[in-house]
């Protein structure tokens, strides 16, 4: 008995946070608890603001002072197959752009410049381009974030600062790197 | 075995059972579409344990971290999306062979909950409701789904279904653009989850584009409706339901959301039966 009324409490628990997250100011205070937080249901799919973009990574790199044209990192938008109603894994691929890019828009709405270059999302994608087998002879990398969609024209949503390759940074640079992402 | 030609949602071992069917075949084949985009997770991927592990939740060396930072890294989680997969069909096959197993549930649900951890990008509404469906399903088959916890259980997931199709209606009517019927417009405009025949249909007339953003959110608010309904009227709305998540599956790549939401209607009509009875 005790144990159907705890358990009883707790999915009601549950439930009720479900639709207190939908309010601002209960969603920021329940993000304090990161981990519980993450967690919690959030049903406001598509809604208030629909995702109305399709976003894309450009870069460019230097070597010394010439610099690269702004190339395409195509990694992330795939047409769909006949079967993406039962089996779409590329979704995921997109889904996880759009997430990063933004909540990468949206720090770079509410922040300053310098916590926006630490961010989780910012080194997301400056470490995979940083990746990017092409670049073996570049030294340094700057990307930008264009927004587009069938009604809506190219637009530029964010730009980086330059930085230097990993594979052109010295061991000292390297170890300064980590503890500033630490 | 499973005799299809009787669907009986009053029988509380019915429900685990189809309930369990259809959330493994959605759970195997997220696992296996996981293992085929492996490359985002990889070293040099998107969403690379390398940069993710900076904002870990838990910090520090404490024995909690330990263990989870060994899970997540990239070897490891991969092995664990394999794992899933063979769970997600070894359930499959128990729940055919009227099994239901708590600690294979429990085991899907923990190892599911910890790609959140890993990453909490590149997931959506269908993997929130497969963690609620699985912590329903292992607290009451756990307890024991004859007991009234099982009852509860199942109380449990269907709120959660209403309120999802409750809350995702009522952010669609507070928003402008929804209610000026742009959404429809600017999702299907898109590639990631738009289609260009749906596109042009929505585009072609001002009238059909309103008729479909209003018929989608008076839909999702009025769902709530199907708790004062009798269970063999609520049919229409549990087919709607289905309806709606399979033109989103076609026309907008969410399969997902077409594998978890229909798992969770068994639970609704043994909960619309409980209601019908106490009536």
């Amino acid at each position: 008995m005790v144990l159907e009324w705890a358990l009883a409490t707790g999915f009601s628990v549950l439930l009720a946070l479900s639709l207190l997250r939908e309010v601002k100011k209960i969603e920021e205070g329940l993000s304090r608890m990161t981990l519980f937080f993450q967690y919690i249901p959030k049903w406001s799919f598509f809604a208030p603001i629909p995702n109305s973009f399709d976003y894309h990574i450009h870069y460019r790199t230097s070597r010394g002072f010439s610099t690269g044209p702004w190339q395409k990192a195509d990694h992330f938008i795939h047409s769909r197959t006949r079967l993406a109603w039962l089996w779409n894994p590329k979704k995921k691929i997109s889904k996880a752009l759009i997430d990063v890019v933004t909540e990468l828009i949206n720090l770079h709405g509410k922040c300053n410049r310098d916590e926006v270059l630490i961010s989780l999302p910012y080194l997301h994608i400056l470490h995979f381009l940083d990746g990017l087998p092409s670049l073996e002879r570049e030294e340094e990398i700057q990307f930008m974030v264009l927004a587009n969609s069938a009604i809506w024209d190219d637009k530029v949503l964010f730009v980086s600062e330059r930085h230097k390759l990993s594979k052109s940074l010295s061991k000292e640079e390297m170890s300064a790197r980590k503890e500033t992402y630490a | 075995m499973l005799d299809l030609p009787t669907i009986n949602f009053t029988d509380i071992f019915f429900v685990y059972q189809s309930t369990l069917m259809c959330v493994s075949i959605g759970l195997g084949i997220g696992a296996l579409e996981d293992l085929a985009v492996w490359p985002i997770y990889s070293p040099r991927g998107l969403l690379s344990w390398k940069v993710s592990q900076y904002t870990f939740p838990f910090k520090g060396g404490g024995f909690v971290y330990k263990i989870l930072a060994f899970l997540l890294q990239d070897h490891i989680f991969k092995s664990i999306a394999i794992v899933r997969l063979l769970a997600a069909g070894a359930l499959l096959v128990l729940s055919a062979l009227n099994i239901l197993s708590a600690s294979l549930v429990l085991m899907l649900l923990i190892l599911n909950g910890m790609t959140i951890l890993r990453s909490p990008y590149g997931l959506d509404g269908a993997y929130q409701m497969y963690l609620v469906v699985l912590l329903g399903l292992s607290v009451g088959i756990a307890s024991g789904i004859n007991t009234n916890i099982g009852k509860i259980s199942c109380m449990f997931i269907t709120g959660e279904l209403i309120l999802s199709y409750f809350i995702a209606g009522v952010t669609k009517m507070v928003s402008p653009i929804w209610r000026r019927s742009h959404a429809l417009i600017a999702i299907f405009g898109t590639k990631s989850y738009g289609h260009p025949v749906i596109y042009k249909f929505v585009t072609f007339s001002t009238v059909l584009t309103t008729a479909l953003s209003w018929g989608v959110m008076i839909f999702e608010v009025g769902f709530v409706g199907v708790l004062f309904l009798s269970p063999s009227i609520a049919w229409i709305f549990v087919l709607g339901g289905f309806a709606f998540h399979l033109f989103n599956a076609i026309f907008m790549g969410l399969n997902d959301f077409m594998l978890v939401f229909p798992a969770t209607y068994p639970s609704l009509f043994f909960c619309l039966h409980l209601l019908d009875s106490n009536m």
